[in-house]
């Protein structure tokens, strides 16, 4: 009894009412863009100071959305808009919540340029050889994670390695490394 | 504006050329035609005809087999004519092809590879309310070929 007057009532209300949704949606109070579901997956957006540019979201993409470019001091990370599928495995696995997927539905643009979301992250200098590394921020990152998880016993002087080995590249530090007295010293 | 540009923009006719891919975007498509995403609110109506047709609305990763006829379909059009590759397979191919450049052994390439093409809807299936959004772009674009 109670699916069947469910059902009439539905039905009368399909009858009288409008069934076509109004384009475009709601907006919400501080942003431009209109939404259809508050918490839809659609347009990216960076955090341009919390993205370290660690590569994480290009590993883990399904679809080789995101590419990353390595030119000099830069080190821009881009995502494709025409590629994704808007799985948001970028935004679960980023160990800084740097990307997110916003709910903006209107992306459609006349030239294929528009489709890129770039974020540039600028990279470090090597104090020898002058070849860039990786970028600053992300060194930085990693040496703070590993320090809070580094034994107590070895925290100082690791601490006060990686100030000197951080500013060379790996085949520098194997060339010159006798010159920063740090193998010989004893650890606890 | 004179009476034939009028009547076009407020009643631009697409065409749906389906070419390949896994019919997502096409059902999509379908969904933009019922009543609850309305179309037919800015006068568009689909036409199984592309000498009627403003607007050729292509969706999927255009195969090798099916490349010749998106080209005598865009032929057949008559001008002023605008393309939409709806969805990430027809704007790029997709997750049908990889981006390391040597390509499918079964596609043709995208469809701006084919034909000139005008408005890029991007999504996976885009949503019904993008694909909307990307015919009113069109419109647009038809009235300043016109």
């Amino acid at each position: 009894m109670g699916g069947k007057t469910k059902l009439l009532e539905e039905v009368t209300q399909n009858l009288t009412k409008c069934v076509t949704i109004d384009y475009p949606g709601g907006t919400w109070p501080g942003k431009k863009f209109s939404y259809i579901v508050p918490n839809g997956r659609g347009k990216h957006e960076f955090d341009k100071e919390k993205c370290i540019g660690c590569q994480a979201c290009r590993n883990v993409c399904p679809n080789y959305t995101i590419s990353i470019l390595d030119k000099n001091e830069e080190r821009t990370v881009s995502v494709f808009l025409g590629r994704c599928t808007f799985c948001g495995r970028c935004m679960f696995d980023c160990p800084e919540d740097a990307i997110k997927l916003t709910p903006q539905y209107e992306f459609a643009s006349t030239s294929r340029d528009d489709l890129y979301i770039n974020n540039v992250v600028e990279r470090s200098k090597c104090k020898n050889c002058g070849e860039y590394l990786f970028p600053d921020k992300q060194l930085k990152r990693a040496r703070e994670r590993i320090l809070a998880e580094i034994d107590e016993r070895v925290r100082k002087v690791f601490e006060e390695d990686t100030k000197i080995y951080l500013d060379y590249c790996s085949d520098c530090r194997k060339k010159i490394g006798y010159t920063m007295n740090t193998l010989t010293r004893k650890y606890y | 504006m004179n009476l034939k540009q009028k009547s076009r923009l407020y009643s631009p006719w697409v065409f749906h050329a389906h070419c390949g891919g896994c019919n997502n975007c096409d059902i999509e498509v379908a969904a933009v035609l019922a009543p609850r995403f309305d179309i037919e609110r800015i006068g568009a109506q689909l036409k199984n005809n592309p000498r009627h047709a403003d607007i050729i609305l292509v969706t999927g990763p255009v195969p090798k087999h099916s490349a010749p006829f998106l080209k005598r379909v865009y032929d057949q059009t008559p001008k002023p004519k605008v393309v939409m590759a709806v969805g990430g397979c027809a704007v790029d191919c997709g997750p049908y092809q990889r981006d390391d450049g040597k390509g499918n052994y079964a596609l043709a390439g995208a469809t701006d590879k084919m034909i000139p093409v005008d408005v890029y809807v991007p999504g996976c299936p885009p949503k019904p309310e993008s694909i909307l959004h990307g015919v009113v772009l069109a419109v647009s674009k038809l009235a300043e070929k016109d």
